[in-house]
């Protein structure tokens, strides 16, 4: 199923449309885990399993802000391939292992955005006098330019993750006792992750005891169901 | 297509150039292009004023198009080229704040946290698309809205921000934010996306521990993302040196 090209080609694109939606195009929801992940489980025929792996990694991507200059990681290439990775697996088992590799690979393509932006101000720098003058045309080259870069960086970097996951899927499966350990790793790491994120913007104030009463409420939903 | 509808249209990319030295300065000059093509009679005038477009500005992105639209406004009503730049200075520094409060900190998390919930109840996949799609129209809302608020108002756009209720609203948000977050780890807790029954319930709580004391500490604590991945790879290599 998954040696099929036009999936692999659809994956690519999916994967290279969310690393766009980080910072240059419409900023929209598509880079996030669960949106791609549903997206590339959907995709893959499995929509459980991206669901999941959205799910555990969105969990990281909410103890992250991405402000201006800050450094942040790129979740959707990453989520893409971690599903590409963990579907047709035995249920549940590679599922931590998916989303650590997920993880690892969020880290890789945000460092990649720097690089973008030096990219985009070496063209700046060269088309400089040219906007200073006021420019039209130099102001149009330049900003598709650098949505070319960025465009480049998202399709490199949702290749290489896609052939990573292709290679991983490879190898022999993770043994059920080490994917179990790895789960509850990573699962340990999604709850510190969550709950710093939440803890961290609303350390003070009313928010604090909204985010007490909606830890409540969830707990008496989990009750009644 | 009217300037103004192309004026939006590039604002949905306004940060495609960023830089550390301009910030969104070259994609708001792209962006404010539609807006000044009525400058266009006077080439100077219209050279000074795109030139003024690309210097350094930043603010958060769906709130750009206030700046936009001020400063194009303010542009095409004759207002001297220092007191457009301080307008756009002045302008920056709110919207960036007041975007991110609204919009990072806020309205994200608040609809990322309402989808992981919805699925954890079992909302599948229609609860990802629902949620996405209300918050891909509220982000273009905001967009025409801010670009509009900016050409009706021009220099006075400060007051009209101010007025328009938006540190209101981003206050109202944070809240349901703080609420829906907190709401979504137990349903997740229980959904158990990784099929450990009680132990990974477990797991997750000790994480939310864990996680709640560092961030009370307010000390520097490595993030989430890198604890685990040295927990997940001094694992690995600890079973792999024991055979």
């Amino acid at each position: 199923m998954i040696d099929s090209v036009g999936l692999l080609v659809t994956l690519l694109a999916v994967a290279t449309l969310a690393g766009l939606d980080l910072v240059s195009v419409v900023q929209s929801l598509l880079s996030r885990p669960v949106v791609v992940g549903t997206i590339a489980g959907w995709v893959l025929g499995d929509i459980g399993v991206g669901l999941r792996v959205g799910v555990v990694l969105e969990f990281f991507a909410l103890d992250v802000v991405p402000v201006g200059s800050s450094r942040y990681p790129d979740f959707g290439a990453a989520t893409v391939a971690a599903v590409l990775y963990s579907v047709g697996l035995p249920d549940g088992s590679g599922i931590g292992a998916a989303a650590a590799f997920g993880l690892g690979w969020a880290l890789v393509a945000g460092a990649t955005l720097p690089v973008t932006r030096r990219l985009n101000a070496r063209v700046v720098r060269t088309y400089a006098s040219r906007l200073a003058a006021g420019d039209s045309r130099a102001v149009v080259a330049v900003h598709w330019t650098c949505l070319g870069h960025d465009a480049v960086r998202s399709f490199v970097v949702a290749a290489f993750a896609l052939g990573l996951a292709l290679l991983l899927r490879e190898l022999p499966p993770v043994p059920s006792d080490l994917a179990n350990i790895l789960n509850v790793i990573v699962l340990a790491g999604a709850g510190w992750a969550i709950a710093h994120g939440a803890v961290a913007s609303a350390r003070t104030g009313p928010r604090w005891r909204w985010a007490v009463a909606g830890l409540g409420a969830g707990a008496v939903v989990v009750a009644i169901r | 297509m009217n300037s103004a509808l192309r004026s939006t249209l590039r604002l949905l990319v306004v940060q495609a150039s960023w830089t550390y030295e301009r910030l969104q300065g070259v994609g708001v000059a792209f962006a404010s292009l539609p807006l000044l093509e009525e400058l266009e009679q006077d080439p100077e005038r219209h050279r000074a004023a795109v030139g003024r477009a690309t210097e350094y500005f930043n603010a958060h992105p769906y709130l750009a198009g206030v700046a936009v639209g001020a400063s194009a406004k303010a542009e095409l009503t004759g207002v001297p080229g220092a007191t457009v730049q301080r307008l756009k200075t002045a302008l920056a520094g709110p919207l960036g704040a007041l975007g991110d409060q609204l919009f990072w900190i806020g309205a994200v998390p608040l609809v990322m946290a309402v989808i992981v919930g919805a699925v954890s109840l079992g909302g599948g996949a229609p609860s990802v698309a629902v949620g996405v799609g209300c918050y891909f129209v509220i982000r273009c809302a905001v967009t025409v809205w801010g670009l509009r608020l900016g050409l009706r108002s021009g220099l006075g756009v400060a007051r009209a921000l101010t007025d328009s209720g938006l540190q209101q609203i981003t206050h109202r948000v944070g809240l349901v934010a703080g609420f829906a977050v907190a709401t979504a780890i137990p349903l997740a807790a229980r959904w158990d996306p990784m099929g450990l029954g009680r132990g990974g319930t477990v797991a997750l709580l000790l994480g939310v521990g864990a996680g709640a004391v560092a961030a009370l500490v307010r000390q520097r604590v490595p993030s989430s993302r890198w604890v685990t991945l040295v927990a997940v790879g001094g694992y690995l290599l600890w079973h792999w040196s024991t055979g």
